[in-house]
């Protein structure tokens, strides 16, 4: 153990000298500090302006005065999604998601308020945030200092001396790979602290903010650590630095900017996503035809107005004792959840689909599996984002059922113009967002996990070979 | 001439030799053509939801038209008619897709829709591949193309440095601007050549989504003149960085880093620093304070429908008496609420219009920004052709709302002659007068400064500096 740090110490010392140490070490920390900074201040303005406009918006709600208790459930609620817990950490799909959704009769809208939206478009090549220096940045400077960590001994013509001086091919792998572990590691967990305190309250529980914080922090130790071993691994394995170099770079250009953009396009083609035009006219036609084509609305009007009848035992509509027209609002509505349930469950399952579809791209390097881990842990994934609409779809049905529920009890002759006083609008149910378990959760991200370890077993084993031929060959 | 061009043959044989040059030139084009081929996609797929959405306003209109035959008292009210709102593709939509994935590019006007809501229901596609991105041609030629270049020309010099090369060459008395010129030209054409082709093939075969040509061919213009002056850049850099006498390791290094700076961190800052220089207002804010305004006109509305009687002279009071209350009540609230929020809506035009002004100062400070900039301007895929869209959309929304209330108010009802005279929205192109303001200065700087650091390559290398 004491070869393996006085290997990594010596390796620290060397790459300190030749300054590029310092150089690493002060990017790592400037843009570290500066992401760290931002994300935590931007998350919590966000959540300010959030906290303001819920309560200007339940004031507004309650102060309507009497109303017809339909068009309030037209006007109803919105329900704005509060800041994930880590979303400072990795922004994930956050700014390309909505984060308001309005929970109005007849339509389950789809979340609006997208950040992205009110941005410079920019090439969505980099966007300043913990995460994306960890996963982008990080390994390329891994590559700096690492490239030629062995692969320099051996041109120098001290890797021999080295050997010959009883540090064993391995132990000198596992020195290197220890100075990096703490030159990486470091900050690593620095940022990830940092953002305990800022995101202290958006989670439930101290317990669920640990676990998350936890899975990051280990999803990301893994990636960096195969980076590491693979760097290493390479640098053992080429006789000279500059191939080492070569090779080691055009692995991060495959991993981190091609095959992540080829695999979303990948996905894109094996589950596409409809677009909003076609999603919309597909959304009406079954409202208006019914979901076979072949039901129309007016039809499914006149047999539910025959079977109402029927059941109250009356011949006519204005002999109910309770509201057709609350009736019929609630019949559509009962329509409306299969069809909202068929086109957004679809919806969603193209959404999950190209989840799975974008793993291909972890063929080619360990990003896309981290990326998803990273953003599951800081909740901002599909996961979350789909969670978030079934959630405000669950209340929006609540409230306009109760609404409708008013109507029809009260509004018998009356119908629309029935007037409900103010105590309707404060018994209105309000729309909390619960924040799914992070356990129940990371179960379905098995595979993820998996192709993480499997990429630092495999860059584990090549530095191992590795080790074992400059052995053999001594 | 003809002994830069032994120098260029004699490269290539090298190249052969090494196989960096196959290497470079089959990953050239096969991610070229992966770009054009997945730009001509989306471009299409827009085109065939421009399409869609006229002919699904088309289909909606003849529905309402045999509502109104059929005697549905209902339809025939003014507040029944719908007016399509479409974007067309942008003119090279298949090159630089730009932020056109995000934007709406389809809504509806009609009589009580609010100009803060014109948009609704579209934010549809996948978050999880927009916040990805395209791989587009923008996308290849602005990240890709500059570490091939790097690729292919950190070796130029120092190769032969460290080979011992240089002092062969000094004794047969080859000049080592020649030399270097020479072999930078040949390995330039051999990323120029497959980008050319495929400019070639949008000129001339691609572009079936923008069938106006006098559009595209000016812009393709543009975007391969940026394209040839951002590679120039990073060819002369190549250059340069040889003359520093640096080990081949070495300056591979300096590139990349070079490279990290001005592809990714730059334009990452300049992103940055736009956004906290000019943050938009609060959506939440504004949804807060639209709703506010429309229990306010709920409440008010019998005094705001007096305040448009009073307006309105010519309206008949007893015109609209068959118009249920509500339609009026919707049609005036959504004018009430348009007002009222108008100057949080200047807000947040005026914050994306201020950053858009801050990163078109910043990119000067980064090629790679210049020719993502210029890319995207000539496209028609960046901030200005939106706004474009948006403010014509609002005056188009206005416009027929205005029209429809007065006859809704006014008791009209609709019938095939006065649908067939509600006014209509048709996209008015922005000129590309207004994208070459913008492409201009890029295409000039990039092109400067490629000269600027390729004469003080060749100057350090004539002067045997090399």
């Amino acid at each position: 153990m004491s070869a393996v740090r006085a290997i990594a110490t010596q390796a620290l010392r060397l790459w300190w000298r030749e300054g590029r140490l310092p150089a690493v070490l002060l990017l790592v920390v400037l843009l570290g500090a500066l992401s760290a900074t931002l994300s935590i201040q931007r998350a919590a303005e966000s959540e300010r302006d959030r906290v303001a406009a819920e309560a200007t918006d339940r004031e507004t709600f309650a102060s309507q005065g009497a109303r017809n208790p339909h068009s309030v459930a037209h006007f109803s609620r919105f329900a704005f999604r509060p800041q994930a817990p880590l979303a400072a950490l990795d922004p994930g799909i956050g700014p390309y998601a909505g984060v308001a959704i309005w929970m109005e009769a007849h339509y389950q809208d789809p979340a609006n308020l997208r950040a992205a939206e009110d941005r410079v478009e920019l090439g969505r090549l980099a966007d300043l945030s913990p995460a994306w220096l960890l996963q982008v940045l990080v390994p390329l400077l891994i590559i700096a200092l690492a490239f030629d960590a062995l692969a320099g001994e051996r041109e120098r013509g001290t890797l021999p001396l080295l050997l010959g001086g009883g540090a064993s091919a391995r132990t000198l792998l596992l020195g290197k790979s220890l100075a990096l572990a703490l030159v990486f590691g470091v900050p690593l967990l620095l940022l990830a602290l940092a953002q305990a305190p800022a995101a202290w309250g958006r989670a439930d529980t101290a317990a669920e903010l640990l676990l998350r914080l936890a899975a990051w922090v280990l999803g990301h130790a893994l990636y960096l650590g195969a980076w590491i071993a693979s760097a290493l691994a390479v640098s053992l394995w080429m006789s000279r630095a500059r191939t080492a170099l070569v090779l080691l770079l055009a692995a991060w250009t495959m991993a981190t900017l091609i095959a992540p953009r080829l695999a979303i396009g990948i996905a894109e083609a094996m589950a596409p996503v409809p677009t909003a035009g076609e999603f919309s006219s597909a959304v009406y036609r079954d409202l208006r035809e019914g979901i076979d084509g072949h039901d129309p609305a007016d039809a499914r009007r006149e047999a539910f107005k025959q079977q109402v009848l029927e059941e109250y035992g009356v011949e006519r509509v204005e002999d109910l004792p309770v509201s057709f027209a609350g009736l019929a609002l609630q019949e559509g509505e009962r329509y409306g959840h299969i069809v909202f349930d068929r086109h957004f469950g679809a919806l969603a399952d193209a959404y999950r689909a190209q989840e799975r579809w974008r793993r291909i791209g972890a063929l080619a390097g360990p990003l896309p599996a981290l990326q998803q881990v990273s953003m599951a842990a800081a909740g901002t994934d599909i996961a979350h984002h789909v969670d978030f609409m079934g959630q405000a779809e669950a209340r929006r049905r609540e409230i306009v059922g109760m609404l409708d529920e008013d109507l029809i009890r009260h509004g018998a002759g009356k119908d629309m113009a029935y007037l409900a006083d103010e105590s309707l609008w404060a018994r209105v149910p309000e729309f909390v967002y619960a924040l799914p378990r992070y356990a129940a959760l990371a179960t379905r991200q098995w595979l993820d996990w998996l192709l993480l370890a499997a990429w630092l077993l495999l860059a584990a084993w090549l530095a191992s070979r590795a080790a074992m031929r400059t052995e053999a060959a001594r | 001439m003809k002994t830069l061009w032994r120098t260029m043959l004699w490269d290539w044989r090298m190249l052969a030799r090494s196989r960096v040059g196959v290497a470079a030139v089959l990953l050239t084009v096969a991610f070229l053509a992966l770009a054009a081929w997945n730009g001509a996609r989306f471009a299409g797929q827009w085109q065939l939801e421009a399409e869609t959405a006229t002919a699904s306003a088309a289909e909606a209109r003849t529905r309402l038209l045999d509502s109104i035959a059929a005697g549905d008292s209902w339809a025939a009210f003014p507040f029944s008619a719908e007016s399509a709102i479409v974007l067309p593709p942008a003119p090279l939509a298949d090159v630089a897709s730009g932020r056109a994935d995000l934007d709406p590019r389809a809504t509806t006007a009609f009589t009580f829709r609010k100009q803060h809501e014109l948009f609704r229901h579209y934010e549809i596609d996948s978050p999880l591949a927009l916040a990805q991105g395209r791989f587009d041609l923008a996308f290849v030629l602005q990240t890709l193309l500059p570490l091939l270049v790097i690729a292919l020309g950190y070796g130029v010099l120092a190769e032969e440095r460290e080979r011992g090369l240089d002092r062969v060459l000094a004794v047969q008395q080859v000049p080592p601007r020649r030399l270097l010129a020479g072999r930078l030209l040949a390995r330039a054409m051999l990323l120029l050549v497959p980008l050319l082709a495929v400019f070639a093939w949008l000129w001339l075969i691609g572009g079936t989504h923008a069938p106006d040509t006098a559009h595209r061919s000016p812009r393709l213009g543009w975007a391969l003149a940026l394209t040839v002056g951002y590679l120039a850049f990073w060819w002369a850099l190549v250059a340069w960085v040889g003359t520093w006498r640096l080990r081949e390791g070495q300056t591979l290094l300096a590139l990349l880093a070079a490279w990290v700076l001005l592809v990714l961190a730059l334009p990452a800052l300049a992103g940055l620093v736009s956004r906290e220089l000019h943050p938009p207002p609060s959506r939440f804010e504004l949804i807060a304070a639209a709703r506010v305004q429309e229990i306010d006109g709920v409440k008010r509305s019998a005094q705001l429908l007096g305040d448009y009687a009073h307006d309105h002279p010519e309206l008949d009071p007893k015109a609209g008496s068959n118009l249920p209350a509500w339609a009026s009540t919707l049609f005036l609230t959504s004018r009430l609420v348009d007002e009222a929020v108008a100057p949080v809506v200047q807000r947040f035009d005026a914050a994306l219009a201020a950053q858009q002004a801050t990163v078109e100062r910043w990119q000067f400070a980064t090629p790679a920004l210049m020719l993502q900039r210029g890319l995207v301007a000539a496209a028609g895929t960046d901030e200005r052709r939106r706004a474009g869209f948006i403010a014509q959309s609002r005056a188009h929304l206005v416009e027929y709302r205005e029209r429809t209330g007065l006859m809704m108010l006014g008791g009209e009802l609709l019938d095939a002659q006065r649908l067939q005279a509600l006014p209509a929205f048709a996209f008015v192109e922005p000129d590309g007068a207004s994208a070459w303001r913008v492409v201009r200065w890029p295409l000039l700087v990039l092109w400067g400064l490629s000269l600027v650091l390729l004469t003080i390559a060749l100057r350090r290398a004539g002067r045997g500096r090399v």
